[in-house]
């Protein structure tokens, strides 16, 4: 689609599309998600931990911004798209908790990682490739075991790099929460990954273990 | 600095504090007793140590792309754009619709019990539409109509379901009398009143029928048509709902009027097909139009969702 040209040749005029889209144009409304969808599906990817819930959860976040694209009052896009996918995790991961649980298991038994598809560097050994694709896995998985408060501030903060503040708003929590979410977030998932220490790359175990 | 008790309640505080520490969003005071309490504790060191590993390692986790286009399809460019005011449009018209077509009801049935129409023509109107509808086979009286007509829709255009069921009977049991705006004029006076006379009359003998519609008087005219659908229709509570804009659906009130009020429907049929009314074919314009647009109306409003 001509979306796509747009995306890849031209800077793209981001109000203008937001204009155009507020006003009912796809096209424009569709450029702005072939440009934003790498990201909002990997913050739905690393907080739902699978490929199906994840792309359940961004194809709903885009359904969402679409429909709700005249309440968008300006400032970030992105912090409003990434906003929206959050909160449609939030709804993926009530939904998933109602099933049974097969998700976390299965985690560690065989999902394709897409970060398959990333070769191993040219400096990297392909033990050292292995290792990190199976750290990879092991984060995925402990992400996976957090309550879905935790997670989803964990993923915000660690994986998407947002500041506390943008969290606080993403999350409609105040900063004290935010902080407190992120150390226990944090502090567990350390836990996990040391009880499955042969995940750890030696460094880290050695850190952990030495002194 | 402090003992036993205060240390491990610092222990515990520094460890909470890690986190955030880590983050560099520590406050100046947090800091300085974060890295106080890490100059002598060893645990706290490690946990930060393997709390900034873990930390590194999740920013390190690599990007995943979308693993497909998440392009909205055309068809998603519609709704957002019309449903904000199509629905409120649509949702009037049908209103409209249905208001005319029940003074038109209203004004068919009027004609036909006024002097000039051939006498039973009030009773095979309610009567036809049952035949039409096969679920209801006992043929339900007169006072079917208009509650079913008024429940039946239940959401969007209340008054959109009777127009499939009153039309033929328009259409066939035309009164042949005359149009005048006087008679118009009478049913917009008491529009759903008419309705109820053939029923009404016999039944409590006047009642709230009475201040109506000067034509009211001859509306039963012939015994048998009065009886049968006294029969068939006995219960005051079943007739009350003709009047009312929307009645329970309850009060469709099964009124079984099994095989007398068959044969009574037949005869109206037949006597009936010599006629053509243009209030008639208006009737059935108007409902046509009541149930397209109820239910665009309704499709609408589901799209919107």
């Amino acid at each position: 689609m001509f979306a796509h040209r747009l995306l890849q040749s031209t800077p793209m005029d981001e109000p203008a599309l937001i204009t155009a889209a507020k006003k009912g144009d796809l096209d424009s409304f569709n450029t702005l998600v072939l440009t934003y969808q790498h990201q909002v599906y990997n913050l739905a990817y690393r907080i739902m931990g699978e490929a199906a819930p994840a792309s359940d959860a961004t194809q709903e976040a885009f359904i969402s911004a679409w429909r709700h694209i005249g309440g968008f009052r300006g400032g970030s896009f992105k912090a409003w798209l990434l906003r929206i996918v959050t909160n449609a995790c939030y709804d993926e991961l009530r939904r998933v908790k109602r099933r049974p649980a097969s998700s976390l298991e299965s985690l560690y038994v065989e999902d394709p990682t897409p970060d398959a598809d990333l070769p191993p560097s040219q400096l990297e050994s392909p033990e050292a490739f292995t290792q990190r694709r199976e750290l990879n896995r092991a984060i995925q998985a402990a992400i996976a075991q957090l309550p879905p408060d935790q997670r989803i501030t964990l993923v915000l903060s660690d994986v998407q790099g947002m500041s506390y503040e943008e969290i606080a708003e993403a999350t409609s929590a105040n900063l004290g929460t935010v902080k407190s979410r992120l150390s226990r977030a944090r502090a567990r998932l350390r836990d996990l990954l040391l009880e499955h220490g042969e995940l750890l790359p030696a460094e880290y175990r050695l850190q952990g273990k030495g002194e | 600095m402090g003992g036993v008790l205060g240390r491990a309640g610092e222990h515990e505080r520094v460890e909470a504090l890690l986190s955030t520490y880590l983050d560099g969003r520590a406050s100046d005071a947090e800091r300085a007793l974060v890295e106080r309490h890490l100059a002598a504790c060893t645990d706290c060191t490690r946990n930060l140590a393997t709390l900034r590993a873990t930390v590194a390692a999740v920013r390190e986790m690599p990007k995943v792309h979308a693993p497909r286009s998440f392009a909205l399809p055309r068809l998603m460019a519609k709704p957002s754009q019309t449903a904000p005011w199509l629905y409120p449009l649509l949702r009037a018209a049908t209103t409209v619709a249905a208001f005319l077509f029940v003074l038109t009801v209203a004004g068919d049935l009027f004609l036909r019990s006024s002097p000039t129409a051939p006498a039973p023509m009030a009773v095979p109107a309610a009567l036809a539409p049952t035949s039409i509808v096969m679920q209801s086979e006992p043929s339900s009286a007169p006072q079917t109509t208009a509650p079913t007509a008024a429940s039946e829709p239940q959401k969007s255009a209340p008054p959109a379901a009777p127009a499939p069921q009153a039309t033929p009977s328009k259409l066939e049991l035309a009164a042949p009398g005359p149009v005048t705006p006087g008679i118009a004029a009478a049913a917009k006076v008491a529009p759903p009143t008419p309705v109820e006379q053939p029923v009404e009359q016999p039944l409590t003998g006047g009642g709230m029928g009475g201040g109506i519609a000067p034509g009211a008087a001859p509306v039963a005219p012939e015994p048998t048509s009065t009886t049968l659908l006294r029969e068939s229709a006995p219960t005051p509570a079943a007739t009350a709902p003709v009047a009312s804009p929307s009645p329970p659906p309850t009060s469709i009130a099964r009124a079984p009027a099994p095989q007398p009020s068959a044969d009574l429907r037949q005869d109206n049929l037949q006597t009936s097909r010599t006629a053509v009314n243009p209030l008639g074919i208006a009737g059935d314009v108007l409902a046509a139009l009541v149930l397209i647009l109820g239910g665009a109306t309704w499709i609408v409003h589901k799209r919107s969702r």
